[in-house]
């Protein structure tokens, strides 16, 4: 005989029990390890997705302009490359529209289409096209079917620039193919993305020459140095060998494009320009910050005097009167700014005239004459307005420029080459030809057609480079061109090239495939939400396994009482009884982990099915991994011994005499001092709760976190309270006459037991109320200013960016549309800039590493709206204004949505995160607030000035917010909405109410929540059907004190009555204190209003906690009503 | 193996209750002194505190006040483990209820008793083999309590209450469950062996025939004992 021997005996001889015991721990383990395992298959398949999307390619560098496909060969034949990398392919990426040909009810476009071209990798025949399913169901066409295609025109020039073509002749093309191939399935032909998201994008792969031949723009009077159409590209795609496929291998392929590239390749060109002079140039007019850094100092190492150039079009030069109104003036003269003006330097207050300029008949112009400029330049909106250099900021020339000199028609001072190409105006033989920019009015007859006949676009006026920077440079970039001796041009062009890196030109790879597969492990553990979501189910199983344990311990009580009476130690009594719990934990924990993975299968079914809304895809796939059976196993193994625990510390406490005697628990002193101890602790979690309630007035909490969990710590006070009553034996009441009286007195016989079963009904209470308060309710009215959508409707979302306002008639024929049309004007539109990234809202379930971000516009800053959750501290009551301040570390103040700081980004207001701008250069950003359940989830938003600096290539409105006038009605919006779609089509447009986008989002939380619902309920049902167990089982314990209630007279009814009295009192105090504490733990989240709470819904539910519970009594009534006989009596 | 001498002083010992109202004084005062080889009947009417004294001399429950020693052992001053060792190696019981464990054998209830003190050696199985046999369930040995008559389970009772060669053996109602053929029978092997060990015996009985087999007996009546002093 031993110890082991004993345990062994005992496990089998109390079999039954004990595999009720052990299928609770299987529950338990199931669960648990189930939910680890949702998550790992959750990570898993993210991270299967992100590598079958990339197919192939594991390092991707993508511009904003367009380079010559020569740069991908050069980079190849980098002797680094071939040992490290495979291959390196070219391509041309555009994101855009599409449309069937269809029409009436069968015309179906859609926009947010990936169009790429990659000869070599994918080829597609002329004229034809592969779209993904995807793409083809939204567009509802098969193969042979002929689309159009709408993609964006690639310009060099910036679309901020002054001379920018913003029309939309000049920004978007249709490009008309067919169907040749559909591709299914989940390789990457039709899966291919370099975002990192779960959601299925729509693709088409269409022949490169196709598309270089819509979105190549060739603008007049341009530079031979631009690639050549069939070489034009703007994506390389490489992928490596096995260990470069990460970010030291995206380091090496760097510094190979940094020895690869040439000056071509940023658009850069040193040529000579006169005789003696060479100037660098760039392709895209201007040079861009860090070239013209790059270029002062390659002028300073090879140690010669650059000269600046910056060029502009002024419309007037005005010389002032004595009384400072214009005396004479010439109109769209060329002007200069240069480091060294014709005749020597200038100060910032002093201007030069050519003697054309200066002539009696124009200016009529001395030297100390007083000078002012008026020129147009870009509005927040793109509009251009005329600005005077009289109102520039930061210059000396408020009152004017003061003419220092008047120079010669020779040299500098008549010299064409100082202004770099103007589409549509330096291409022109004569001013009359001139086609300027969109809302650049030109009025002819004042212009000075006899100068342009002989000198074309050289500059007439010319000012100090610094004035010149300070009055119309921009993001973008300040000079136009720097001239340097032509016999320095070599050393400069080689000084030029050691300093310039492909990051200016917004080149770098990035390890693409490694920072896909990274952000799969998604802001969220799915295995943690799904462990909080089946904490009821493991909760319930928990507590059903400490009740079926105590049970068999109260049970057996006379043979433990035997053991300590032979001598066998306390410690020792625990230690057997601990051994039996844990041999039972490892076969009921390995029995679990076959249910883990049945369960764990099915969520993932749920998750393709029933809940797509919440995932977006349908590509998870199960994945289990040892590491996560063994996590799973042990972590049942721990549950299953944490819910033993307490039976078996008090078996440790319990008297060998009583415990002989049949009684089990501690001896009344010791109940007495335990139950002072649980008043005490009962006390201090009630006082613990008045603290967490009072705690958001302080602003420690949220009034929803202060109160919900203090809603849970009142719970948990009053089953504390409850339990130290009943152990004091002071819950019993005085047996009166009713036998009801002696039912309800019963229930405090065994207070442990009872204390369970009501903690058990309380949690499902508890938990059912919460969620139903949780549930998002309607979208609320989105026409109020302080909406989640802030008074905007709707919400217009372009791929090509619109470039013209839609509130001016300007910005209208900018875009195509008829200006006078009367239904643009039933609404007002806010444009907003993006900067393309991640969508970093609820449903895209990656890891944000670079996120979308919005430009505000001041007009909405000042207008303010929305509703704010958060903040960081400030006195200002417009907290949009928390965008302008300035800080004093340079971080970037955003907002973004509360739900995605908190729930994926992890960010608190005053919280600081990192993002690369253009050039791949790292800024801080800081979080100064969040906006509560607003349409902007998917992006951070940023003050448009600071954007601009960061994103200067991202130009134009990639969203418009539409807020609708007096007295438009919603059919008036709807026939807007619809309007827009079809007449920006070609900008592939998506217009839809903000309500539908903020339905969206709450769809998400709500599937989280009917999930969290569906597996409560399966705890539920647990749970009471544990309950009905052991309340059986107590029964039939009973069965000799129910048999002589019998013997003494008791009829079957009354014996019925005093069952039913005993347990639904334990059924309504369960649900009741759970609804009670939960009602008050919600209260703040219901008065809100956000989360309207639908009564009878919860009614209804909690109705069905008390029926389930009910039918539970009913079997063991049916058990107390039958026959007894005197053998039962003598069961005593 | 035989121990010491040890003598059993019970001094003054009371027993109180805690009520609702005025604790309940269930010993009054109970005084006892035995030496090795004593035997004593306890009798007196129910609710007495029979088998509270029981339950205090075998240490299961501790007294209000007064004191009690085996040899020089005051076992309440001991810590649990110490006052577990002590019951293991001292005390033998036998209960009315027999309380055998219903899934062990009648060999492996009697190990029971060498468990408790630590492990089971071959001296142990040995002397439970012999002990079996003197009491004539040698071929029972390996049958479940369910299997046994009261009778048999009853002198398994025994043999483990002496397996440990106990200095003090108490019996409570030894007899009490069986009918009076096998009660007698029981009584005379129990009493038989106890004298063979030379244990002090202590044994509770309502039955006049045990106590007059027993020898001396004492009357505990309202908490109080008579003649309790040798």
């Amino acid at each position: 005989m031993t110890s082991l021997g004993l345990i062994l005996r005992n496990l089998w001889h109390f079999r039954r029990q004990n595999l009720a015991i052990a299928a609770g721990m299987a529950v338990a383990t199931a669960a648990l390890a189930g939910a680890l395992m949702v998550g790992d298959s959750v990570r898993v398949s993210l991270r299967d997705l992100a590598i079958r999307r990339l197919g192939p390619v594991d390092h991707a560098m993508s511009t904003a302009a367009p380079f010559d496909a020569d740069l991908g060969e050069r980079l190849a034949a980098d002797p680094a490359f071939a040992a490290h990398f495979k291959r390196c392919i070219a391509g041309l990426s555009v994101r855009g529209g599409a449309s069937n040909r269809k029409s009436g009810a069968q015309a179906a476009q859609t926009a947010g289409v990936s169009i790429l071209a990659l000869d070599g990798w994918m080829d597609v025949a002329p004229g034809r096209c592969v779209i993904n399913r995807t793409l083809a169901e939204d567009l509802n066409v098969a193969v042979g079917d002929p689309i159009d295609l709408t993609v964006p025109m690639l310009s060099d020039l910036p679309l901020d620039s002054l001379m920018a073509r913003r029309q939309r002749q000049n920004r978007a093309a249709v490009l008309r193919v067919t169907v040749g191939t559909i591709a299914d399935g989940d390789g990457w032909e039709a899966t291919f993305s370099l975002q990192s998201s779960q959601r299925a994008e729509r693709l088409a792969w269409v022949n490169a020459g196709d598309l270089r031949a819509k979105v190549v723009r060739r603008p007049r009077g341009r530079a031979t140095s631009q690639p050549a159409v069939a070489r034009v590209c703007n994506l390389l795609l490489v992928q490596a060998r096995a260990d470069s496929a990460g970010k030291e291998g995206a380091v090496t392929l760097n510094e190979a494009l940094g020895r690869a590239m040439n000056l071509g390749d940023l658009g850069l060109e040193i040529a000579p320009v006169e005789p003696g002079t060479a100037a660098l140039t760039s392709r895209r007019t201007y040079l861009g910050p860090g070239i013209e850094q790059a270029a002062r100092d390659a002028a300073e190492a090879a140690g010669v005097q650059p000269q600046l150039v910056s060029v502009y079009l002024a419309n007037a030069v005005n010389r002032a009167a004595a009384d400072g109104r214009p005396a004479a003036s010439i109109h769209y003269a060329v002007v200069a700014g240069l480091s060294e003006p014709p005749g020597g330097a200038v100060g910032p207050d002093e201007i030069v005239l050519n003697e054309w300029a200066a002539g009696a008949d124009r200016l009529n112009a001395r030297v100390g004459d007083t000078v002012r400029l008026s020129y147009y330049r870009r509005g927040p909106g793109g509009e251009l307005v005329e600005q005077s250099s009289a109102d520039a900021p930061s210059t000396s020339a408020g009152q004017g420029f003061r003419v220092a000199r008047i120079v010669p028609m020779a040299g500098l001072g008549a010299d064409r080459k100082l202004t770099p190409s103007f589409e549509g105006m330096t291409d022109a033989a004569t001013i009359g030809q001139w086609d300027p920019p969109a809302g650049m009015h030109i009025d002819r007859k004042l212009a000075d057609e006899a100068y342009w006949d002989r000198y074309g676009p050289a500059p007439q006026v010319f000012v100090n480079v610094r004035t010149a920077e300070r009055l119309w440079g921009d993001v973008f970039g300040d000079l136009t061109s720097v001239r340097v001796p032509a016999a320095s041009a070599e050393a400069f062009a080689a000084e030029l090239r050691r300093r310039v890196t492909p990051m200016m030109g917004g080149m770098f790879f990035r390890p693409v495939k490694a920072q896909n597969v990274a952000a799969a492990d998604g802001p969220t553990d799915f295995g943690q939400i799904f462990i909080g979501m089946s904490f009821y189910l493991i909760a319930a199983a928990g507590l059903l396994v400490a009740l079926l344990f105590g049970l068999g311990i109260e049970q057996r009580s006379r043979q433990i009482g035997l053991l300590g009476a032979l001598g066998f130690g306390r410690g020792r009594v625990r230690r057997l009884a601990l051994a039996e719990a844990a041999a039972l934990a490892v076969v009921g924990a390995s029995v679990g982990l076959a249910g883990a993975a049945g369960y764990s299968w099915l969520v993932m079914a749920g998750l393709r099915t029933w809940w797509v809304a919440a995932v977006g895809t349908t590509q998870l796939h199960l994945a289990v991994t040892p590491a996560t059976v063994a996590t799973g196993w042990a972590a049942g193994v721990a549950v299953a011994l944490l819910a033993v625990s307490g039976a078996v510390w008090r078996l440790g406490r319990a008297e060998a005499a009583a415990l002989l005697a049949g009684a089990w628990g501690v001896p009344t002193m010791a109940r007495r001092r335990g139950g002072r101890v649980g008043r005490v602790a009962g006390v201090l979690m009630a006082a613990g709760t008045v603290g967490l309630f009072v705690a958001p007035m302080a602003g420690g909490l949220s009034p929803q976190a202060g109160f919900l969990s203090g809603g849970g710590l009142l719970l948990a006070a009053a089953l504390v309270l409850l339990a130290t009553r009943w152990r004091a034996g002071r819950g019993s009441r005085k047996v009166g006459a009713a036998v009801v009286s002696l039912g309800l007195a019963n229930a405090s016989r065994n207070p442990g037991r009872s204390v369970l079963a009501v903690g058990l009904l309380a949690l499902a209470a508890f938990s059912l109320v919460t969620v139903a308060a949780f549930r998002e309710g309607e979208v609320s009215d989105t026409s109020r200013k302080t909406s989640g959508a802030g008074g905007f409707t709707a919400i217009l979302q372009a791929d090509i960016p619109l470039a013209g306002d839609l509130n001016t008639a300007d910005g209208r024929l900018a875009l195509g549309l008829d200006a006078n049309d009367p239904i643009w004007s039933d609404a007002t539109y806010v444009g907003m800039r993006l900067a393309p990234g991640q969508d970093i809202s609820c449903l895209n379930l990656t890891r944000p590493t670079h996120p979308a971000i919005l430009g505000v516009p001041e007009a909405m800053i000042l207008r303010g709206g929305f509703a704010f959750a958060r903040n960081i501290d400030t006195q200002q009551e417009n907290r949009w204004l928390l965008l302008t301040d300035a800080s004093a570390d340079d971080a970037i103040p955003v907002i973004a949505d509360d739900d995605t700081a908190t729930y994926l980004l992890k960010l608190a207001p005053g919280d600081t995160m990192s993002v690369a701008d253009a050039g791949g250069h790292a800024h801080t950003l800081r979080l100064v607030a969040t906006l509560k359940g607003s349409i902007f989830q998917g992006q951070l938003l940023m003050a448009d000035a600071r954007f601009r600096s960061l994103f200067p290539a991202d130009a134009g409105d990639g969203v418009v917010l539409i807020e609708p006038k007096a007295g438009v009605t919603p059919a008036g919006m709807a026939e807007l909405r619809r309007r827009l779609s079809a007449s920006l089509a070609d900008f592939a447009v998506r217009v839809e109410p903000t309500a539908d986008r903020l339905a969206r989002y709450q769809e998400v939380a709500n599937t989280y929540l009917a999930t969290f619902q569906l597996l409560g309920a399966l705890g539920l049902l647990l749970g009471t059907a544990g309950l009905a167990v052991v309340l059986v089982r107590s029964l039939i314990e009973r069965r000799s004190e129910l048999a002589l209630l019998a013997a003494m007279g008791f009829a079957p009814g009354r014996r019925l009555l005093l069952v039913v009295a005993e347990n639904a009192w334990l059924l309504l105090l369960g649900v009741l204190l759970g609804t009670v504490t939960a009602g008050l733990g919600v209260a703040p989240t219901v008065a809100t209003g956000a989360h309207p709470l639908n009564f009878a819904a919860l009614a209804a539910s909690l109705g069905g906690v008390l029926l389930v519970g009910l039918l539970a009594l009913v079997v063991a009534a049916r058990l107390a009503a039958r026959h007894y006989t005197p053998a039962d009596l003598r069961r005593e | 193996m035989s121990g010491t001498p040890d003598s059993l002083v019970v001094d003054q010992v009371t027993r109180d209750y805690p009520t609702a109202g005025e604790p309940l004084r269930v010993l009054r005062g109970v005084s006892l002194r035995m030496t090795p080889g004593d035997r004593v009947a306890v009798v007196g009417p129910s609710g007495s505190g029979k088998s509270t004294l029981l339950n205090i001399l075998g240490t299961l429950d501790r007294p209000t006040t007064g004191s009690v020693r085996l040899g020089a052992t005051d076992p309440f001053a001991l810590g649990a483990r110490e006052l577990a060792a002590f019951r293991a190696s001292r005390i033998g019981f036998v209960f009315q209820e027999h309380h055998l464990l219903g899934q062990c054998t009648a060999l492996e209830n009697v190990l029971l008793a060498p468990l408790a003190r630590g492990r089971v050696d071959d001296a142990a199985r040995n002397r439970a083999a012999a002990l079996l046999e003197r009491v004539g369930l040698t071929d029972r040995a390996g049958h479940l309590p369910s299997e046994l008559s009261g009778g048999e389970r009853q002198r398994v009772a025994i043999v483990r209450a002496l397996m440990n060669e106990p200095s003090l053996l108490l019996a409570d109602e030894p007899t009490g469950n069986l009918d009076a053929q096998s009660g007698r029978r029981v009584g005379d092997l129990f009493l038989e062996l106890a004298r063979e060990s030379g244990a002090i015996l202590v044994v509770v009985t309502h039955s006049a025939a045990l106590a007059e087999q027993v020898g001396r007996s004492l009357r505990l009546e309202g908490g109080v004992l008579t003649d309790g002093t040798q």
